[in-house]
């Protein structure tokens, strides 16, 4: 435009010198115009553009003060706090008692490439880590390596003596630990995690995948405070008696939450690597035994609730029984007839044997399996021992297992299956975790609540004029069954290689829990009398864990001579017409 | 006339630039300020986490009892006979702030008591 301006106006130059007569005032006046003109058009455009210009910096200017954060969402991320997070979740106890949690640590780490004076640096990282050996650390800094782990996991007190020392090329590295604070406690139950942090034993395995993602503690069933009384309970009693192991259990009989679940011996999850296998080996649920006559509580109550026998009838145990090659005889013989609670009371072999002949090999098979003995128990660990059932199930195992030989399962079966015959008769899945629900489990019935209460009344005879005598915590109304099984071995039995038990309920009138001890290989001493047997080994570690434990459960101790209990667990007269209970 | 209202545009402008500027300069502070407080807070939650650990450590039963065995060297497992209800003592239970029951009152208790 401005060109073809320039061209207009030396095309009316040209014609103003042409006319050249005309006046010269008009034609200065017309000349100012234009470049009047010009001029003002040339401060338009300039200052439209540098207002263009403006606008678009002060625009940008509003978007950056103002809306900028809009689009990225930092003033979102600020404004909240963020709850800490770590790898893995803590677990707790029923109580919120921290078992297991991670913790930050340092791990200290080598460029060796960095290293000025490999020898130098190794002699005085040494006498700042006494557990490192000086020669394969001087070894390891002459590497032409750039990564070299040293240690893992310091202390805060040895990462400050390193940084101390001021060698350069050493380095830490944060990285998560898994901390069980209890040691020892329950480690059976926790498990214990490698050295990423991945669980691979016990609830830390089982829980491996919820435990990473979730940042919620995971509760347990046990409780500290009872599961502590039953490790050291346990422990005495593998000392005092020279136990090669020992394995216990209490549940609560109403849901089959397990409050204390030990086997010993037992390591230390914080260092699970130098543990041994034995240690490592969980009694309770991995490990299947021949349990002995604890097995008389179950088979009593098939044959009280399939109605073969009546809890006033009995069996003739005069003479052992031969079968094939086995002889059934009984440990306290009587040499007589005894009634069914005699037959409990003292333990009669060839009176559970003959009961059973009585039950059938078909009815037992059926019984054992809903109380599910004959599969692997359903809790909530990955260290689960499969039953070792007789195949073919011949009448003479019939006879055997009547007293608990023949058919191994793991402790935790047994007590799951003692709970159901003493809470009314209902099995319920034992159970690891901790459930917030208002109503308890319902549990499957397995015998009937008659049945269950002649039981009740049969165990507390054992602890009252039987075997169990050893067991009975005053004011507790204990009731019990003492087991004593020979250990298979070279294709027989061994002697003198005894599973010692006793399995117990309380109050017996009203049962709550179920205690279980169990000793492997003990052997008797003078107190003892020489016996190494269920009845003198374990019934009174159970009466002392009844007396520590009952008062942090909650079960408050009654008289045990009042009529109330007197009524419930009196038993009928046998057909002697003598009365077998004291009261 | 024109010129005044120009002067008050440019003023206002000035007064809303500098207010603007001025807001947004103390949000990106307080922004600063809050994620120093929320790294504090994350800080003293490991710490708190830590202590946590150390507590559970130090109460772990095992200990307890050997410092029971050392410095409670009387102290023994109670009888049944000491275990109790609160319906069971037959006096209201003695108040805990010293100094409301005259000196010399007996003060009677039927659970708890240790030879």
């Amino acid at each position: 435009m401005l060109f073809s301006r320039r061209k207009h106006l030396s095309k009316r130059r040209r014609s103003s010198q042409r006319a050249a007569t005309k006046p010269c005032a008009a034609h200065t006046d017309k000349r100012t115009a234009h470049v009047l003109e010009v001029s003002h058009t040339r401060i338009l455009v300039t200052g439209a553009m540098l207002m263009l210009a403006f606008s678009a910096i002060s625009v940008r200017l509003i978007d950056i003060a103002l809306f900028q954060d809009a689009r990225e969402p930092k003033a979102a991320h600020a404004t909240h706090t963020q709850a800490m997070r770590m790898d893995r979740s803590d677990i707790v106890d029923r109580n919120g008692v921290l078992l297991a949690t991670n913790l930050n640590t340092a791990s200290l780490y080598a460029n060796p490439r960095k290293i000025i004076d490999a020898d130098d640096a190794a002699r005085q990282l040494v006498q700042a880590l006494p557990g490192l050996r000086e020669a394969e650390v001087a070894r390891s800094l002459k590497t032409d390596r750039s990564f070299i782990w040293l240690q893992r996991n310091l202390t805060p007190r040895q990462q400050s003596k390193v940084n101390a020392l001021g060698i350069p090329g050493l380095y830490f590295q944060s990285a998560e630990t898994r901390v069980y604070p209890n040691g020892p406690l329950a480690a059976h139950i926790l498990g214990y995690v490698d050295i990423d942090n991945r669980g691979i034993a016990g609830i830390e395995r089982s829980f491996d995948v919820s435990l990473r993602d979730n940042n919620t503690p995971l509760q347990l069933t046990i409780d500290t405070r009872v599961q502590h009384a039953l490790q050291s309970e346990l422990a005495s009693a593998k000392a005092e008696f020279d136990a090669i192991g020992a394995a216990g259990i209490i549940m609560d009989v109403s849901n089959g939450e397990v409050l204390a679940m030990a086997s010993l011996p037992d390591y230390d999850p914080n260092n699970a690597g130098a543990a041994l296998p034995d240690q490592r080996f969980n009694r309770t649920t991995l490990g299947v035994y021949e349990l002995g006559s604890t097995f008389k509580i179950f088979t009593a109550a098939m044959a009280l609730d399939y109605g073969v026998v009546k809890l006033n009838g009995g069996y003739d145990a005069t003479e052992p029984i031969r079968v094939s090659r086995f002889l059934i005889r009984d440990y306290h013989a009587k040499k007589r007839w005894l009634s069914v609670p005699e037959i409990f009371m003292y333990s009669s072999n060839i009176g559970a044997a003959k009961m059973a002949q009585d039950v059938g090999t078909e009815a037992q098979q059926e019984f054992f399996n809903q109380l599910g003995m004959l599969r692997q128990a359903n809790i909530e660990l990955p260290e689960v021992g499969t039953p070792i059932t007789p195949s073919p199930w011949r009448p003479v195992n019939t006879m055997t297992i009547s007293y608990g030989h023949g058919m191994a399962v793991s402790p935790l079966q047994l007590v799951t299956g003692v709970s159901a015959m003493v809470n009314g008769g209902l099995v319920h899945r034992p159970t690891l975790i901790r459930k917030e629900s208002p109503e308890p489990p319902k549990g499957k019935r397995v015998i009937s609540e008659r049945t269950s209460s002649e039981v009740r009344r049969l165990m507390r005879l054992v602890v009252e004029n039987g075997t169990g005598k050893n067991a009975s915590a005053e004011g507790y109304v204990v009731g019990g069954k003492t087991g004593t099984a020979d250990k298979p071995g070279n294709g027989g039995y061994r002697r003198r290689s005894l599973i010692s038990s006793f399995v117990a309920a309380f109050p017996m009138h009203a049962p709550r829990y179920v205690v279980l001890v169990i000793l492997d290989e003990p052997q008797g001493n003078k107190k003892t009398h020489g016996y190494a047997t269920g009845g003198w080994v374990a019934a009174p570690s159970v009466k002392r864990l009844i007396e520590r434990t009952a008062p942090l459960l909650g079960v408050r101790p009654v008289d045990e001579t009042s009529p109330e209990i007197h009524e419930l667990l009196d038993i009928e007269p046998n057909q002697e017409g003598r009365q077998l209970a004291s009261y | 006339m024109k010129s005044t209202a120009i002067f008050i545009w440019i003023g206002l402008a000035g007064i809303a630039g500098f207010a603007l500027f001025n807001i947004s300069f103390k949000v990106e502070q307080l922004e600063s300020d809050l994620n120093r407080l929320n790294a504090q807070v994350l800080k003293e939650q490991n710490a708190v986490h830590v202590l946590r650990a150390e507590w559970s450590y130090l109460n772990r039963p095992e200990n307890i009892e050997h410092l029971t065995r050392k410095y409670l060297p009387d102290l023994r497992y109670p009888e049944t006979s000491q275990v109790g209800g609160l319906e069971d003592l037959t006096d209201p239970v003695p108040p805990v702030i010293a100094g409301t029951i005259p000196r010399g009152t007996p003060v009677s208790t039927t659970a708890g008591r240790v030879d």
